[in-house]
């Protein structure tokens, strides 16, 4: 496993004699320090956790490890494919029972579930979590997803000290809604809502770096910055994989290298995904797509320019649709490199529509610049905002290009980082098409309708609605399908989303972006979880 | 002395305040609203103003540099005058106590640049005195060729380029990472060997560039000393070339090395940050791209207090050890 | 046997411009307890003569030919670690200009304590007393105290003085003496020289005096050497050069003596600027600045030879007999009147 090479390589090669030196007295050190049988080790390249407490952990990477450590009431399951978006019971013992007009949830949490120190979960352990998630010195970022839980409000506005709206009784957890909530399900699965026990995670601003979990796994130790280890949960007696006895990931290291590592197997893989995008293609040709070690896989997540209805530029909806005309999405698409992205033009990724994905509502396959000019014919001045990284100034010269050849004149203005959003999150401001992406927090597709595209929650600030669409119908369309629960809930939005698109073409989407994953020679038991939108850690293990 | 000390810490001081508030309202002016990095991308306008009241970015900048100073001071007077630890303050992002994110990514880079220093006067001493001896030589040539090479290759480019044959291809070294000097991390290695070993490939990246300078300077100064009056002096006394060297030219000739290094290896602990990044190391200049990417204040300026701190204190240094070695320069 | 003979002495450096014939074809002898005074123009050679005798030229593009025999050894062929025997012990130098000439970051204490114990077996404390005499000697007051200090805590003419004591410090039997009052103002220039005389009877070493100032040849050297262009062009005891001056060329360095107590015009001033020695002019190289200028000084480059009356006297000037003694009356006639 580990490489002995060295001993055989030309000496030659080492330039400094204490090099030599200092080779020769880490020769034993070398050897003590290998993979023990059953340890993963991962390199995340650029990144580490937020955080690992559950309350405060809010990003790809840390719900990955979350989803290891976490026990949740409801969770989706180590499967890949339809069967991983399907909603199983996890501390429940079954789906819960909804009364009350959708308006109250009873859980009956299994007995026998147990800590990874030993201490039984009960339900309280699960209000326990809704009250610190709630508490306001925790300040926690899930509070704009339990608006709607009875009493959540006051506890964040001071004026309580519990939420009143969640309570145990016996083995049953009582959730409580000011009105129904289709998504509540989806939305439990996040993990501000895993199980914590609560003498050991007291209130704590700065969170927890470890703290008992009832997952398959617990947080061994975490060293920010650099270090986060996760072993077995000796006290799990649940069906969920955990098909090695350690994981240790090493944060912030660099792409570059961290693709020679997986690719020598020192790493496992990276977490977040292939480092070096420009190997796709390279490694598509010599590891096939999905087959042994080079995996693609549709994330829950849609690229799209906003196109700004309260702006003058793309005030009409034939405006709008000729944007759609006019924009090229492969040549768009193109930039993000190999399998970076499925080309659409609808608004809900896959996962989420309910079956009417894919269908060609606008020229998916290429410009159609005539067509567009014909819809609009007086284009005239068009202000494009976009970031500033290679990509973006690529993707934006593309579109400058698609939209001048439209008629248009444009203005590109580019961003650092996050300041687009605060710009164009302010009401008023001055852009008539902007990048922007949306991944999911939960896979319901209220998620983006609810936050992307309902007029009603325009403020004069942070603004995710950047189409700034605000149409009664639309509004009330959603009220609708969002009142579905169950099978036909998916369905309802897809529906609605050939509707937006076909009627209001608020966005010019451009693709469902693609998760590529690298694993090592040695790796194993890759399973993507669809519903999750990341590669399952759990699964892996070493050959 | 006294009187020497005394200016010299009200001019840092000075020198703190001007750095930092230009920092810190540099900061405050980039039209990006850190509370709604912190709060989440779902945030409604509400969310986002009672997070940027806990951070407390709804404050105008004259009262957050206020509290940023406050907190660096040893005595607080909220509820009477008592000492309290300075500290940092916390995180934005990770709402770590950037004391603590300082204090481990400082040795981080420290080990690097110090390590490196050690390294790059290794190579450009002998190097810079033996081309200054024999200019024109094949082996003032090589090094002036290495000299031009060391200077144009970009440390990302070396230190791929290093760990992929090094590393990769003849697993001489590690490709990449970090060793702890006291105790390694769970499963990794530590210890100083361990350290040394995890270290050789930065500082060889990081002393390349240096070296490749310092042999220039090396060599410039050198040769005019060798042409100074007592060089001449030392000889018609009868001195063999060795003691000409070194008791006489390069006593003369590194004075000036002396304070360009105190200076190079200030500015460098301020964060060396391409090597720090090819190699992943943990240290002050990347946390510092990384917080600066993040708009967090908070990290950005406890790393900005370090690097002034490092670059006043290693001036003091410099001009203190200056006046002892040059007897011309006296501290008035 | 002379303490010091040089023949012929040749010294070419090789710049990116071709070759400068520095020194071409220097012959002189020095006995001990002897003062040797070397007269020009700055880049006449008489410096590059000295560091030549003293091995002290670079020596990557120099080349040296002729011989030096310092008591029969020629210096120039020697091996170095012998050189390095002989310099700053058997012959010592003192500098030009003492502001440079001394290390700035040792003590001169140091410095001296250095060039003792280069040349003899004594411990620091040995070492330290000598520097102590010598530095009495030389006229430093308090010079327990001073000893510990840096070089640019001194004056010009202290640090002279300094530097007079190093040299003098192993007892050496030759000192050369580079221009050593040219950087100093007019008393600290007495002074010095006063003190070069009085040490030189004091150790009876011979010493050669590198000057382009006839005036303090005449104060104190035995024999003169007038150098021009990297050659000699007149050589014999000081009454000779000074009583019966044969060359027009030594004329014009006494016409231009500085005289503060006159305005009579000058009888003589050089004109121009010496030659190039990367391209010396034919003939004669004095000529294109010789008011007495013949055809044969633009062909024929004078030897070297004894004048009429005195074998030691020699001199190179085509000039007759009768001419050169006509001039030579006059000039001193004029300096003369000058003077009265």
């Amino acid at each position: 496993m580990r490489k002995r090479l060295w001993y055989t390589a030309p000496l030659s090669l080492i330039a400094v004699s204490v090099l030599a030196a200092l080779l020769a007295v880490t020769a034993s050190a070398q050897s003590s320090a290998s993979n023990a049988s059953g340890t993963l080790n991962f390199g995340s390249a650029g990144a580490d956790v937020d955080f690992t407490d559950p309350a405060l952990a809010y990003g790809v990477l840390s719900w990955q490890i979350e989803y290891e450590t976490c026990l949740q009431l409801v969770n989706y399951p180590d499967k890949t494919g339809a069967a991983g978006s399907q909603l199983q019971p996890d501390a429940a013992a079954a789906m819960p029972v909804i009364s009350n007009g959708g308006k109250t949830y009873t859980f009956t949490i299994k007995k026998g579930l147990k800590f990874s120190d030993g201490a039984t979960v009960s339900p309280a352990d699960f209000v326990w979590a809704f009250n610190r998630d709630a508490n306001p010195a925790m300040q926690s970022p899930v509070i704009p997803f339990i608006t709607d839980v009875v009493g959540v409000n006051d506890v964040v506005n001071k004026k309580a000290k519990a939420v009143t709206g969640v309570k145990a009784d016996g083995q049953k957890f009582i959730i409580n809604l000011t009105k129904p909530d289709g998504a509540l399900l989806a939305k439990l699965t996040m993990p501000f809502f895993c199980a914590v026990e609560r003498a050991k995670t007291p209130i704590d601003p700065k969170g927890l770096n470890t703290l008992p979990g009832a997952g398959p796994y617990y947080i061994a130790s975490r060293t920010p910055g650099k270090q986060l280890v996760l072993k077995k949960n000796p006290f799990y007696k649940g069906d969920r994989p955990a098909r090695s006895s350690t994981m240790v990931f090493t944060m912030n290291t660099n792409d570059q290298q961290t693709y020679l590592q997986v690719t020598n197997g020192t790493y496992a893989a990276d977490p977040n995904g292939l480092d070096v995008p420009t190997a796709a293609a390279g490694l598509a040709k010599k590891y096939g797509i999905n087959k042994s070690r080079f995996w693609v896989n549709s994330l829950v997540e849609t690229d799209y320019l906003a196109l700004n209805t309260a702006n003058k530029a793309f005030g009409s909806l034939a405006a709008r649709k000729a944007a759609n005309y006019a924009v090229d999405r492969p040549a768009v698409l193109r930039a993000r490199g190999f399998e970076g992205g499925v080309r659409t033009s609808t608004i809900l990724p896959k996962a989420l529509a309910g079956g009417y994905w894919g269908q060609k509502i606008y020229a998916t396959k290429g410009a159609d610049p005539a067509k567009a000019k014909q819809l609009n014919p007086n284009c005239g001045h068009v202000n494009l905002w976009g970031g500033n990284t290679t990509l973006a100034q690529t993707q934006e010269g593309i579109v400058r290009y698609n939209l001048t050849q439209a008629g248009c004149d444009v203005t590109v203005k580019q961003f650092g980082g996050y300041a687009i959003y605060t710009a164009a999150g302010t009401k008023g401001a001055d852009f008539d098409i902007m990048f922007s992406g949306w991944n999911q927090d939960y896979p319901d597709p209220i998620d983006f309708f609810g936050i992307l595209l309902d007029g009603r929650n325009i403020h004069a600030q942070n603004n995710n609605n950047l189409a700034y669409i605000n149409n009664a119908e639309l509004n009330k369309k959603i009220d609708q399908a969002n009142a579905i629960t169950g099978e036909g809930r998916l369905k309802a939005f897809g529906k609605l989303d050939i509707w937006t698109t076909t009627h209001l073409a608020p966005w010019v989407s451009i693709d469902n972006r693609n998760l590529r994953d690298y694993i090592g020679p040695n790796v194993a038991g890759y399973v993507f979880q669809p519903a999750k939108a990341a590669m399952d850690l759990g699964t892996l293990y070493l050959k | 002395m006294l009187r020497y000390l005394v200016r010299r810490i009200l001019w840092a001081v000075l020198l703190f305040v001007v750095v930092t508030l230009i920092a810190f309202v540099l900061f405050f002016l980039i039209p990006a609203n850190p509370a709604q990095l912190a709060c989440g991308k779902a945030c409604t306008q509400q969310d986002v103003q009672r997070v940027a009241h806990a951070l407390g970015t709804d404050r105008p900048v004259y009262t957050q540099y206020g509290w940023f100073l406050g907190r660096l001071m040893p005595v607080s007077f909220k509820g009477g005058p008592h000492l309290k630890k300075p500290n940092l303050g916390r995180s934005f992002v990770n709402r770590r106590d950037v004391d603590s994110v300082v204090a481990e990514a400082a040795p981080v880079t420290a080990s690097l640049v110090f390590g490196a220093m050690i390294l790059w006067m290794l190579i450009a001493l002998p190097v810079g005195i033996l081309s200054a001896l024999r200019p024109r030589s094949l082996l003032d040539r090589a090094s002036m060729t290495g000299v031009l090479i060391g200077i144009s290759l970009h440390p990302v480019f070396i230190g791929l380029m290093l760990s992929f044959l090094i590393g990769y291809e003849a697993h001489l070294t590690p490709i990449a990472g970090y060793a702890n000097f006291f105790g390694g991390l769970y499963g990794a290695p530590g210890g100083p060997i361990q350290w040394a070993y995890h270290l050789i490939l930065p500082w060889i990246t990081l002393a390349i560039l240096n070296a490749a300078i310092y042999v220039r300077m090396i060599r410039a100064n050198v040769m005019e000393t060798m042409n100074e009056d007592f060089v001449r002096t030392a000889r018609a006394k009868g001195a063999p070339e060795f003691r000409v060297m070194r008791a006489h030219i390069l006593r003369n000739a590194l004075l000036p090395i002396v304070t360009m290094l105190g200076m190079d290896v200030a500015a460098a602990l301020g964060g060396a940050i391409f090597t720090e990044t090819v190699f992943g190391l943990n240290g002050l200049g990347y946390n510092a791209i990384q917080a600066i990417g993040n708009y967090d204040s908070p990290t950005v300026m406890g790393i900005i207090v370090f690097a002034t701190t490092a670059i006043i204190v290693m001036n003091l240094i410099v001009d203190l050890l200056y006046a002892w070695i040059d007897p011309r320069i006296r501290l008035v | 046997m002379p303490l010091l003979e040089v023949k012929d002495l040749k010294t070419y450096f090789s710049t990116d411009d071709g070759v400068v014939k520095a020194v071409d074809g220097v012959s002189f002898s020095i006995e001990k307890g002897e003062t040797l005074g070397i007269v020009g123009e700055s880049g006449s050679g008489k410096s590059v003569t000295c560091l030549t005798i003293m091995g002290l030229n670079n020596p990557k593009n120099t080349i040296s030919m002729g011989e030096a025999l310092f008591n029969g050894e020629d210096l120039l062929t020697m091996s170095p670690g012998r050189l390095r025997q002989l310099r700053g012990n058997d012959i010592a130098m003192i500098f030009q200009d003492p502001m440079t000439s001394l290390n700035p970051v040792h003590t001169i204490g140091t410095q001296l304590v250095e060039a003792v114990r280069l040349h003899r077996d004594l411990t620091k404390k040995q070492g330290r007393a000598r520097a102590l005499e010598l530095l009495k000697q030389v006229g430093i007051p308090r010079a327990e105290q001073r000893i510990d200090d840096y070089p640019h805590q001194f004056s010009g003419g202290m640090r002279q003085r300094v530097m007079i004591a190093m040299a003098l410090i192993n007892d050496p039997d030759l000192l050369i003496a580079d221009e050593p009052t040219t950087a100093l103002d007019v008393t600290t220039q007495a002074q010095i020289l006063a003190l070069i005389d009085r040490l030189q009877a004091d150790y009876n070493s011979a010493v050669i005096m590198i000057t382009h100032d006839l005036g303090v040849v005449a104060e104190i050297a035995d024999d003169v050497v007038v150098m021009y262009a990297a050659e000699v062009a007149e050589h014999g005891p000081v009454e000779a050069i000074f009583r019966k001056p044969r060359h027009p060329y030594t004329w014009g360095l006494m016409g231009s003596l500085p005289r503060l107590d006159t305005d009579v015009e000058r009888l003589v001033q050089i004109q121009g600027h010496p030659p190039s020695l990367l391209r010396p002019p034919s003939g004669c190289r004095f000529h294109p600045r010789c008011p007495y200028v013949m055809d044969i000084c633009r062909q024929v480059d004078p030897v070297l030879a004894p004048t009429g009356d005195d074998p030691r006297h020699l001199q190179a000037c085509h000039l007759d007999e009768e001419t050169k003694s006509r001039e030579a009356e006059k000039l001193l006639a004029g300096m003369m009147a000058g003077a009265s």
